[in-house]
């Protein structure tokens, strides 16, 4: 597969949830610290062409496709804002909506895959903001935790209820209909960057930190971990469970690797890419093709190579 | 006629929703008419748009097709601007409505269920996620907005096929995929390539539709037609040719950009990133600098802080010898010559200089009488 140069520092990478050779690409100016943002619409067939691209004021952190649109795309932004982009319409008139409550960077959007009408945002504010497409202003306000909210994540089969990882070194899964947490995860020890739940098993949830490691966890038995799984030079960045099967997680970290882990069986770590030369930041799996994986990081090269491949072969 | 009539209405006003908040602009009738063309012409079912797809999705009595369908003039879509766009922006909600409700299939979990037994959480509530968080009275008081506000969908235009289900919602997926390559509906604002092949798309983004935008005009071309290898050896090779896009985009002037242009940074923090970009590209990366020089960094800088913090005394005496050189003088040096100041007839005599300076002391160091008379 071959590879996309973008230029501006990559930060995020998803699959588009209707199209199998689309994808989009979050990027930020001078390693996200200041200056602009682009947003990168890419096609797959067969060399990775550049569809459409939007730009910021500010750097982007992280995207999400919408799950009842094929052309909208939810992009965090590190003014705090979020920006709602329609593909069909030329780049002068988007966004067609900025969405600016967070006081701080926004460093996480996930979209709900179950009732396809929400998405979350999780901020350096603290806060996570829950949206619905319908609204100009935000649903509901999440703030509990102690420090800056790096990831947000709705539950697979659960329409209400998600998980977040924070840098108070806790995860915390919430229901939108209760007025505060309904767990708290002492995860790990440092930061915890990011979590993402099972696709299979709806208690699953995996959180990876700054201390290297990435855990599993059950939500019915949060004492002690499922997994622990260590490899990792440096912080885990984010983590990102497969869509086709059930054990299988994809990491990314600043140790400049991309890895594949079995958290299932003894010998985890299941593959193991250095194609980076630069952090890692941003890892996806294809949900429509089996085996499909999408990386980017600070050399600004955006990766998509299949499983078991070189990301680097022409 | 009646029926006709009424397709009419709402193609048109679908179209014309397109330009909703944009009908200054001269550029999208002409891509409006081309959407309709293609969605008129149903011989290509490739070149469907979304407003053939939205017709036929919340079911309007007639659903355009033959010769019924080419029988509509173009020119009665777009013959009053004004009207149209109002009767678009009314029946907005209703369209959105109705599309919203279309829901996808039912998922296997609800019948399968976890594969790992019951799960801790409540049972999923029924109705939109902006239902179910009010009906539970969470929101805050203000939080969540009146129910009419909902006629301002974000997305008026877009009508996307249904995403195809995940493999953890159904395992035969694959059958699904069957018509990807159709594209329906993704190419009508472009007007020009399908996605059904994807080969041709990239020639529809240089070709000036965007000229008035700084960002894109350059390399639109470059990115179609395969020239890919080519562009990204010639384009990107300066690491510093793009930095200066941010500043002063033609943007700002840009009517239909309702979140204005992308600022840019202030000029101090351009050139600071810019010196870093350099140092970055001289070591190499940045990675590796962070990863090897930290340790012989911070030795250095706690070493350097050491030094200022035990050499007080040679610390100020350094910073009187740089001012003294700068010209600065932290000691009176020289005493006005007697009685000068009170002759009457030359009150200027002295000199602006004399007065600057004030009054000096009599010579007291060596270095005083050094930078004494040169500096006069």
């Amino acid at each position: 597969m071959p590879v996309f140069k973008t230029p501006f520092n990559g930060y995020s990478v998803k699959f588009s949830p209707f199209y199998e050779s689309q994808l989009a690409v979050a990027t930020s100016q001078n390693f996200g610290i200041l200056g602009n943002g682009r947003l990168h619409v890419l096609q797959l067939n067969p060399t990775i062409t550049e569809i459409t691209s939007f730009d910021t004021a500010d750097g982007v952190y992280d995207l999400c496709w919408s799950e009842s649109h094929d052309s909208l795309l939810i992009a965090a932004v590190a003014d705090g804002s979020l920006k709602i982009y329609d593909l069909s319409l030329p780049p002068t008139s988007n966004p067609i909506r900025s969405l600016h409550e967070h006081a701080r960077e926004a460093h996480g959007v996930d979209f709900n895959t179950v009732r396809k009408d929400s998405f979350l945002s999780a901020s350096w504010d603290d806060t996570v903001k829950l949206w619905t497409v319908d609204r100009p202003t935000s649903v509901r306000t999440f703030k509990e935790h102690a420090y800056c909210v790096y990831s947000a994540a709705w539950n697979p089969r659960h329409a209400d209820v998600f998980a977040s990882a924070s840098g108070d070194c806790t995860a915390r899964i919430w229901d939108v209909r209760e007025p505060g947490s309904t767990m708290i995860l002492p995860a790990h020890e440092f930061e915890i960057l990011s979590c993402d739940w099972n696709k299979y098993d709806d208690c699953i949830i995996a959180t990876a930190s700054v201390d290297k490691s990435i855990k599993v966890w059950d939500v019915r038995n949060y004492r002690v971990p499922v997994a622990v799984l260590n490899g990792h030079g440096y912080a885990v960045r984010k983590v990102k469970f497969s869509p086709h099967r059930m054990s299988v997680i994809a990491s990314c970290s600043y140790d400049m690797t991309v890895c594949l882990w079995d958290y299932m069986v003894e010998d985890a770590l299941i593959g193991r890419y250095d194609h980076h030369t630069e952090f890692a930041v941003g890892v996806d799996m294809s949900v429509l093709v089996e085996g499909l994986l999408a990386s980017t990081g600070w050399d600004e090269l955006v990766y998509v190579w299949q499983h078991g491949m070189d990301p680097r072969a022409p | 006629m009646t029926r006709p009539g009424l397709t009419d209405q709402f193609l048109t006003a679908f179209g014309v929703h397109n330009l909703v908040g944009r009908a200054n602009s001269s550029i999208p009738f002409s891509r409006n008419a081309i959407g309709f063309s293609c969605a008129l012409n149903s011989d290509k079912p490739q070149c469907r748009t979304r407003s053939l797809i939205f017709l036929t999705k919340i079911s309007l009595p007639p659903p355009l097709s033959g010769s019924r369908a080419n029988s509509l003039s173009l020119s009665s879509c777009y013959g009053e601007q004004s009207p149209t766009i109002r009767f678009a922006r009314l029946i907005l909600g209703v369209v959105f409505t109705n599309w919203n409700c279309s829901s996808p299939p039912p998922k296997p979990w609800e019948r399968a269920g976890s594969a790992s037994g019951p799960a801790p959480f409540k049972p999923p509530s029924a109705g939109s996620t902006s239902d179910v968080v009010e009906a539970s009275g969470t929101a805050r008081p203000g939080e969540v907005v009146s129910t009419a506000d909902r006629n301002s969908t974000v997305n008026r235009n877009t009508l996307g096929r249904p995403v195809p289900a995940r493999p953890w919602e159904q395992q035969t997926y694959g059958s699904t995929l069957g018509g990807y390559g159709s594209g329906l509906n993704y190419n009508s604002g472009y007007g020009t390539g399908t996605y059904g092949s994807y080969g041709g798309v990239g020639g529809s983004y240089g070709g000036g539709l965007y000229g008035n935008n700084m960002y894109r005009g350059g390399y639109g071309g470059l990115y179609g037609g395969g020239m890919q290898g080519g562009m990204y050896n010639g384009g990107i090779g300066g690491p510093m040719g793009g930095y200066g896009m941010g500043m002063g985009g033609p943007y700002g002037d840009d009517p239909n950009n309702p979140y204005g242009a992308p600022s840019s940074p202030p000029g101090f923090w351009i050139s600071l990133m810019r010196v870093m970009q350099g140092v970055v590209n001289f070591f190499g990366r940045i990675a590796i600098l962070i990863d090897q020089n930290t340790q012989a960094f911070h030795m250095f800088m706690s070493a350097l802080l050491q030094l200022f913090d035990r050499s007080g005394l040679l610390y100020g005496e350094l910073a009187r010898f740089v001012l003294r050189i700068l010209g600065i003088r932290t000691k009176p040096k020289k005493v006005h010559p007697p009685g000068g100041e009170e002759l009457p007839g030359a009150p200027n005599r002295l000199g602006s200089q004399n007065y600057i300076e004030g009054p000096k002391a009599a010579p007291s160091g060596a270095w005083d009488s050094v930078w004494g008379d040169n500096a006069k």
